[in-house]
């Protein structure tokens, strides 16, 4: 009966008959995402801060944002520089390392079955507890590794000093992701078939050609799939840095999270201004998925 | 087939329905008329049971609230609710979060008027501004009204330095004080005496002891304390820099800050040059790291809270334990005076339940409990526990940490506040404490971190107006 109801009237629901499916997700979107969007935009507009009553709130209209970019908040561009070197870095050295590993993985060998449940540990383990741990061992004086780069070859490095909290919180944050990005990758290369691989050594190909000419493109989407997320991820970057450094020393490791973080609630309560920064943020993750999208799709057209 | 999704979609609807009202009907029930008020008066309450009768009689059925933050003192208080609750008929509800989480629900919740909590756990730094923009009441009329403070409180038996120094603005008093600490400095006895060093009279010989320690033996630090960024580096420089000058923050006559004061920049200094005796890293230690360098005997001095100094006992976890003796701060310049800090208990000016508040308030924290709440590892507040000879025996660092927070009540004296008067205690430490940290790892000098940091608060006030 209500399809042929349907049949006979065309219209704007017959033309997008996908959308009565796509309703209940769109719904529970909306109210998880769009909505506080939204409601962060329109505080970013304001002068809000923490406290304040509705009858202190007045619009600044873009004022919060043109603070940003007229030079009286250096922080903040500090903070986009050091958080998009962070991404670039972070995500360029769990993607290598990631699929080094998954390359192992797909080896036949004794205990795989103990590898990957160690992998699963990192990705089991809450960052901030990570970061505690992680704390500990990058201690100068009695940390683990410096005891251990100290016994065999007799160097000291202060990892949280100004100029290797840095380096640290890449290491904390490849440790914490790399068997992420591992497990997807292995199952990607577990789905290739084998056929392939075959008629490659056949041809008389060799191991560093096959993976460059025959694994690698067959990768390429899982590959992008796995760069975005970790892309947004490490944008985003928050707990690792706030436990590990607080964004110190100086402002050494202060990412944009830790910034809108600290001005938000930390140390002023500025929550508007945060605001601005929060939808800067959101309009940079929006705008490099965006892009990786397009190279996505532009891939699976091929 | 279509009439069983009908009827599922339907209970899935009336199940959301449901759960919607629900939340709205919670608070509701909880309100009962409250009985008989005058019975209050006639009643005898020199005694603790007496007291809980007459407080039966009003306020029996009666349910509050408390949002308190997750410490020791909270962890004693819970333990001693349900005593409570069999004396009093007042039933207690608690929400303990995290102190930032905590604060921030406080002040949402207090500048929209919800009305949610009968109780707050103030912290010191915030007590000003919550009792300047009004969202706690002054409890002046609940302590002189002798049926709702009977004498078994004892209001004098707590340390001036905490009843004034964190519990009161202005001279009002707010709240009363369930924890505190002040800070003072450890050091390694055997070292003391292997080299012949007495404790230092001032800040000088203090610094010339860091300076001395220093690599004298093979992997030992002069000093630690902690350093990070923001409020780590800030309360540390703060406690002080009050043996420099009354006003490091803040002009208490004119109320003008003057972070960029010569004082203030000679105490940022000194912190400086007392902190290169410590690890390369200190601009990243937090208390715990500080706390840990010192237990694995690789400093010869520590200076950081009094609470943190219990596990310095123990020999599993400590390595020098019972070679450790204690000394509050030397004087500087201004004096000699060590920070303070704490919470305290106070009511929500938007409570409904304001005489039940007080008595869970009253009770927690008053004399006739304080052995009690001391021995389930509440923080002692009372002269008479610090006094206690029991407590002593058992916890023999109670008297350090007495003569500490007397010495840190010398403030209280000069007639100047630790936390001076502004909204904006904590997020001015953290402020300042960003930039002494910047100077820590040589970014800027000290002079350059004082202006940085007045302009910075400059602007956050400027902003206000």
């Amino acid at each position: 009966m209500a399809e042929k109801k349907k049949k006979k009237k065309p219209g704007w629901l017959k033309r997008r008959p996908y959308v009565p499916y796509i309703m209940p997700t769109m719904a529970v979107m909306t109210m998880l995402f769009v909505i506080p969007v939204l409601f962060i935009f329109v505080i970013s507009l304001t002068n809000y801060r923490l406290g304040y009553g509705i009858e202190d709130i007045s619009f600044l209209g873009l004022g919060n944002y043109i603070r940003l970019f007229d030079g009286s908040e250096n922080a903040f561009y500090y903070s986009i520089f050091i958080s998009l070197v962070l991404t670039v870095l972070g995500t360029a050295l769990q993607l290598v390392i990631g699929m080094g590993c998954a390359m192992l993985l797909n080896c036949e060998f004794k205990g795989k079955a103990v590898a990957v449940a160690c992998m699963i540990v990192p990705i089991a383990m809450t960052p901030s507890i990570a970061s505690q741990i992680w704390k500990l061992m990058f201690n100068n004086e009695f940390g683990i590794i410096n005891h251990i780069l100290n016994q065999l070859f007799h160097i000291n490095i202060s990892w949280l000093d100004e100029k290797h909290a840095f380096l640290s919180v890449v290491i904390a944050t490849i440790w914490q992701y790399v068997p992420f990005v591992t497990l997807m990758l292995y199952a990607g290369l577990r789905s290739l078939p084998e056929e392939i691989y075959e008629s490659a050594a056949l041809d008389g190909a060799n191991r560093i050609q096959i993976f460059f000419n025959v694994t690698l493109p067959m990768m390429k989407r899982l590959i992008l799939l796995c760069t975005l997320l970790r892309m947004i991820d490490m944008l985003k970057t928050f707990d690792i840095p706030y436990v590990l450094t607080q964004g110190g020393p100086g402002s050494a490791t202060k990412f944009l999270g830790l910034l809108i973080y600290d001005t938000g609630f930390g140390e002023t309560n500025f929550v508007a201004r945060s605001a601005a920064m929060a939808v800067i943020l959101i309009f940079i993750t929006s705008t490099l998925s965006l892009i990786l999208f397009r190279i996505q799709r532009k891939n699976a057209k091929e | 087939m279509k009439k069983m999704k009908k009827l599922l979609s339907g209970l899935v609807c009336l199940a959301m329905v449901c759960s919607m009202s629900a939340c709205g009907t919670k608070k509701q029930e909880e309100k009962e008329p409250k009985k008989d008020a005058a019975a209050m008066e006639d009643a005898d309450t020199s005694t603790l049971e007496g007291w809980g009768e007459a407080i039966k009689a009003s306020q029996e059925g009666t349910t509050i609230t408390a949002l308190l933050a997750s410490h020791d003192s909270t962890t004693a208080m819970t333990e001693m609710i349900d005593e409570f609750t069999e004396l009093t008929g007042i039933n207690v509800n608690t929400k303990v979060l995290a102190s930032a989480e905590m604060k921030t629900m406080q002040r949402s919740n207090s500048s929209t008027k919800a009305g949610t909590f009968d109780v707050y756990m103030v912290d010191a730094f915030t007590i000003y501004d919550y009792a300047k923009s009004g969202y706690i009441d002054s409890l002046e009329d609940y302590l002189n009204d002798s049926s709702q403070t009977p004498q078994w409180y004892d209001h004098d038996d707590i340390l001036p330095a905490y009843s004034e120094g964190i519990a009161s603005v202005d001279g009002v008093t707010y709240t009363l004080p369930i924890a505190g600490e002040g800070r003072f400095i450890a050091y390694r006895t055997d070292l003391f005496e292997k080299y012949e060093k007495e404790i230092p009279e001032n800040l000088d010989e203090l610094l010339e002891l860091a300076q001395f320690f220093n690599q004298k033996e093979d992997g030992l630090y002069g000093f630690v304390c902690r350093g990070g960024a923001g409020t780590l580096c800030g309360s540390a420089h703060m406690s002080l820099a009050y043996c420099f000058t009354d006003d490091p923050i803040i002009d208490h006559k004119t109320g003008e800050f003057c972070v960029d004061s010569p004082e203030t920049i000679q105490s940022i200094e000194y912190f400086l040059d007392l902190v290169k005796n410590g690890p390369k890293d200190i601009a990243s230690y937090n208390h715990e790291d500080a706390a840990a360098l010192f237990m694995q005997g690789q400093a010869a001095m520590w200076f950081d809270a009094t609470s943190m100094a219990y596990m310095f006992d123990d020999p599993a976890s400590c390595s020098v334990a019972g070679k450790i003796d204690y000394f509050t701060v030397p004087e500087g310049p201004a004096g000699g005076s060590g920070a303070i800090a704490g919470w305290s208990l106070g009511i929500p000016s938007d409570s409904e339940n304001k005489d039940a508040a007080y008595a869970f308030i009253m009770y927690m924290t008053s004399k006739e409990k304080a052995k009690e709440y001391n021995e389930k590892g509440g923080i002692p507040c009372r002269i008479s526990t610090f006094e206690d000879k029991d407590l002593l025996a058992e916890k023999p660092l109670n008297a350090k940490v007495y003569e500490t927070i007397q010495d840190a009540g010398k403030l209280v004296d000069r007639g100047v506040s630790y936390n001076y008067g502004s909204a904006h205690v904590l997020d001015f430490m953290s402020i300042i404490g960003n930039q002494i940290n910047r100077a820590m790892i040589g970014e800027i000098n000290a002079e350059e971190a004082a202006k940085a940091a007045q302009s910075e608060i400059e602007a956050v006030l400027a902003e206000e107006k």
